[in-house]
């Protein structure tokens, strides 16, 4: 011990570190005050004193804010709005958690977040208490539109962005699962039209199979998630995908046709790539896959690498014309309000100005960037009224789609099936593979129910 | 001053464990007997010392109780001292087969992964110590350290288009000569662990490369001319004169190289997700404890944690393991 330099100097500048430490600490309280003071008396001699506006943060998808000018229109909303000034900012690795601590702190700084997909994601976060439901803030707007935004939107996009009767989603765009298919290719084969039963459907890629050996073109292919591929083909088999314990039907009549169906487009006819999604993104950008069961966006992604002319997007085929279907797949691309955000009711003008019936601007960037807009308003001023738009006509057959389509269970077992699918899927689809549907449905529907019994929400 | 310290420490040692956990103790005394020592110390480490605190100690504490507790994420009533479950969890894993069988696929892949980066790596730098101009030895160890910089998620993406079945690189030179049915690398349950291994090794051996080439360098020089003046040849030089004297890099890396978790990133890179490749061939234990606390259901933060536990106690084995096997004068 340095005798210099005693244990009680020590403690006695240890003490005034942190006196000095918590002065500093305490000081922009001081100045605070002052310059609210300052405001007050200057209110009083000039009557300019600006107040001061709320931080209205917002957080969104980096591919979202990339995709639609979210920046642009909180610009324009902040050139109205003397009281709020609103912020989008990009979510980060981990924002979800970051969020929930700052909730249970009490001290949360965004008001609101996306992009949410419900029928993945809602169930999470709700029961993580992370949003809140948006009605009310939506029917308390002042905003122009916002009394129509409710009342203009698809029915069944209104479902999927609701959770146990609350409206909690507001959706910029909705995507569903679609036929995306290579016009050129198709009427090379003597196709005109996008198949509209599943027999179409498998008579047009054996034609397409012989017409594209040369070039190696698959004639079909699937995108490889449960909801793009039997999960979507049982939608077109019956009007009831799912059970009454909120999963997916697996012993049905119908998955067993979907599954056969599938395996034989697969395994026993080779129209796929191998197990009927291995690779076929990059294919497709090749200008090697013939068609895609995947989500209409993928179908726009074509469009843009090869021309409007060469890929169109059509409602997927049914099993049988006039069988009883449920559509599709579908979901809202979605901004939630976060639960005890300091700003709701702003954050929520702010979308309505933005993503609201009312802006018809934004609404028709989000159909030229390949999303279907969620107004029914929006289909007849733009897709049908507008000239210019009638490239994107395609559109009003995914909204009659969409319509009639059932959202998935609002419980978080969807996951746990995609999981347990992508398990079993392969044996089933492997080259040689003598397992039959009922089989692997068996497994999936297995293996997700003893994975579901683990859980207690 | 470390010298005769060190003679006291074996001669100690030498006595018995007895003697050594009485000399412990004297040792404890004699700190205690200094008092607080510096006190200046204990200001230049707080920074330190909270750091450690806030960002390893406490985690690891957390970590402790989460795997005794059936912590849900999505269930607020499981949170904190109410979520104790004892044992349960740790009964649970006993009977979990997919956790067994991820296991197995984790230390199968760690068998296939250590032997080959360590050959590839040793190999690749004891060549690159060979070459006698700087500039050119330079330019060697940035190019074998490349993948190291790469992002995982960018190299595994990189690699994933490699391995496409139809028309990816590795099965286009293939055809060119002359196989007919190429592997569908990460599509087939029977290559997928294979094909994760490969660019794995690749992007992992530079960071081994630089280790060795670190020990290399180290090496005096007058035990390979004293070696050479012997008549050792150029492969006996390596064997008994290298190899052993790299023992404490040997050490180092085998350590770094076989926790069972490893492979979590690029599993999930390569195939996009938690889903552990086709048919679960590439669900390594990381995968699927990720999958457990952050993906399925009510996000089984506790179960997750027990698994976790369980597989440090194996990677402190297998370190422990390594620690007593490589042991050396220096290591």
């Amino acid at each position: 011990m340095s005798k210099s330099f005693s244990r009680r100097d020590f403690i006695k500048l240890a003490a005034a570190g942190v006196a000095g430490t918590f002065l500093a600490a305490c000081k922009p309280k001081v100045v605070e005050k002052v310059v609210k003071e300052t405001v007050v008396v200057e209110k009083e001699v000039t009557k300019e004193a600006p107040p001061k506006k709320k931080q209205v943060r917002i957080l969104l998808s980096s591919w979202a804010v990339g995709e639609i000018p979210f920046d642009r229109t909180a610009r324009e909303f902040n050139s109205t709005r003397d009281d709020c000034e609103v912020k989008v900012q990009t979510t980060f690795e981990g924002w979800d958690t970051k969020v929930i601590a700052q909730i249970n702190e009490g001290k949360l700084e965004w008001s609101a977040a996306g992009i949410l997909t419900p029928f993945l994601v809602m169930y999470k976060w709700v029961k993580t208490g992370m949003v809140q439901p948006m009605e009310e803030y939506i029917n308390a707007s002042k905003q122009e539109g916002a009394d129509q935004v409710l009342t203009d939107m698809i029915e069944t996009i209104k479902e999927d962005g609701s959770f146990e009767g609350k409206f909690y989603s507001l959706a910029y765009s909705f995507e569903n699962i679609t036929f995306n298919w290579r016009v050129d290719y198709f009427n090379a084969v003597g196709v005109k039209e996008a198949p509209k039963t599943w027999d179409e459907w498998l008579s047009a890629c054996l034609e397409l199979k012989k017409w594209g050996a040369k070039d190696q073109i698959y004639p079909t292919a699937f995108a490889g998630a449960l909801w793009t591929d039997v999960g979507a083909l049982i939608c077109a088999a019956t009007d009831k995908p799912y059970t009454e314990e909120g999963l997916i039907d697996w012993k049905s009549q119908a998955m067993i046709d979907s599954l056969a169906f599938y395996k034989k487009l697969i395994v026993e006819e080779e129209l796929t790539p191998p197990h009927g999604t291995d690779g076929w993104l990059d294919a497709y950008y090749s200008g090697k896959v013939a068609s895609v069961q995947a989500q209409s966006s993928r179908g726009v992604w074509g469009q843009n690498a090869f021309g409007t002319d060469k890929v169109a997007t059509s409602p997927i085929a049914l099993k049988e014309k006039g069988i009883a279907n449920a559509g599709s797949v579908y979901w809202g691309n979605g901004v939630a309000i976060l639960n005890k955000a300091p700003y709701p009711q702003e954050a929520t003008d702010y979308l309505i100005y933005t993503m609201g019936p009312q802006n018809l601007d934004f609404q028709k960037t989000v159909i030229k960037t390949g999303k279907t807009p969620i107004y029914n308003s929006a289909y007849e001023k733009i897709i049908k009224g507008d000239p210019k738009f009638g490239v994107y006509r395609w559109m009003v057959e995914m909204l009659e789609n969409v319509k009639k389509s059932v959202p998935a269970p609002r419980n978080n077992y969807y996951t746990i099936q995609h999981t347990m699918f992508k398990k079993h899927i392969v044996n089933f689809t492997e080259k040689g593979s003598t397992m039959s549907p009922e089989e692997v449905a068996e497994l999936i529907y297995k293996d997700s129910k003893e994975e579901i019994a683990k859980q207690k929400a | 001053m470390a010298e005769p310290r060190m003679q006291k420490v074996d001669q100690v040692r030498a006595q018995g464990k007895a003697a050594v956990v009485k000399a412990f103790v004297g040792e404890l005394k004699t700190v205690r007997q200094q008092g607080w020592g510096n006190l200046w110390g204990y200001f230049f480490i707080a920074p330190a010392i909270i750091m450690y605190i806030v960002f390893q100690a406490w985690p690891i504490i957390r970590g402790l109780f989460m795997a005794f507790s059936d912590y849900r994420w999505l269930l607020p009533e499981t949170h904190g001292l109410a979520g104790f479950n004892g044992l349960d969890n740790w009964i649970e894993m006993i009977h979990d087969k997919t956790f067994w069988r991820s296991l197995g696929i984790a230390f199968k892949f760690t068998l296939l992964f250590m032997p080959f980066t360590l050959f590839f790596s040793l190999f690749v730098a004891v060549m690159i110590s060979k070459v006698q101009h700087p500039v050119a030895a330079a330019v060697y160890r940035v190019i074998a350290y490349m993948p190291v910089v790469l992002p995982t998620s960018v190299a595994m993406l990189v690699w994933a288009k490699l391995y496409d079945p139809k028309f990816g690189y590795l099965n286009v030179m293939l055809q060119k000569i002359g196989v007919k049915n190429p592997p569908n690398w990460l599509g087939s349950p029977k290559t997928a662990l294979y094909a994760m291994t490969i660019p794995t090794i690749w992007s992992r051996f530079g960071y081994w490369t630089l280790l060795f080439l670190v020990g290399i360098y180290n090496i005096n020089r007058e035990i390979y001319e004293a070696a050479l003046v012997d008549g050792a040849n150029g492969w006996q030089q390596f064997w008994y004169v290298t190899l052993p004297l790299l023992k404490p890099v040997f050490t180092l890396v085998l350590v770094l190289g076989s926790g069972v978790v490893s492979a979590t990133v690029e599993s999930m890179a390569l195939f996009k997700g938690t889903s552990g490749g086709p048919a679960e061939s590439c669900l390594t234990a990381g995968v699927y404890v990720y999958r457990t606390a952050f993906i399925h259901g009510d996000m089984r933060m506790g179960y997750a944690a027990t698994m976790s536990l369980f597989l440090g106690i194996i990677n402190m084995i297998i370190t422990a393991i390594v620690f007593k096997t490589m042991r050396t004068e220096r290591a």
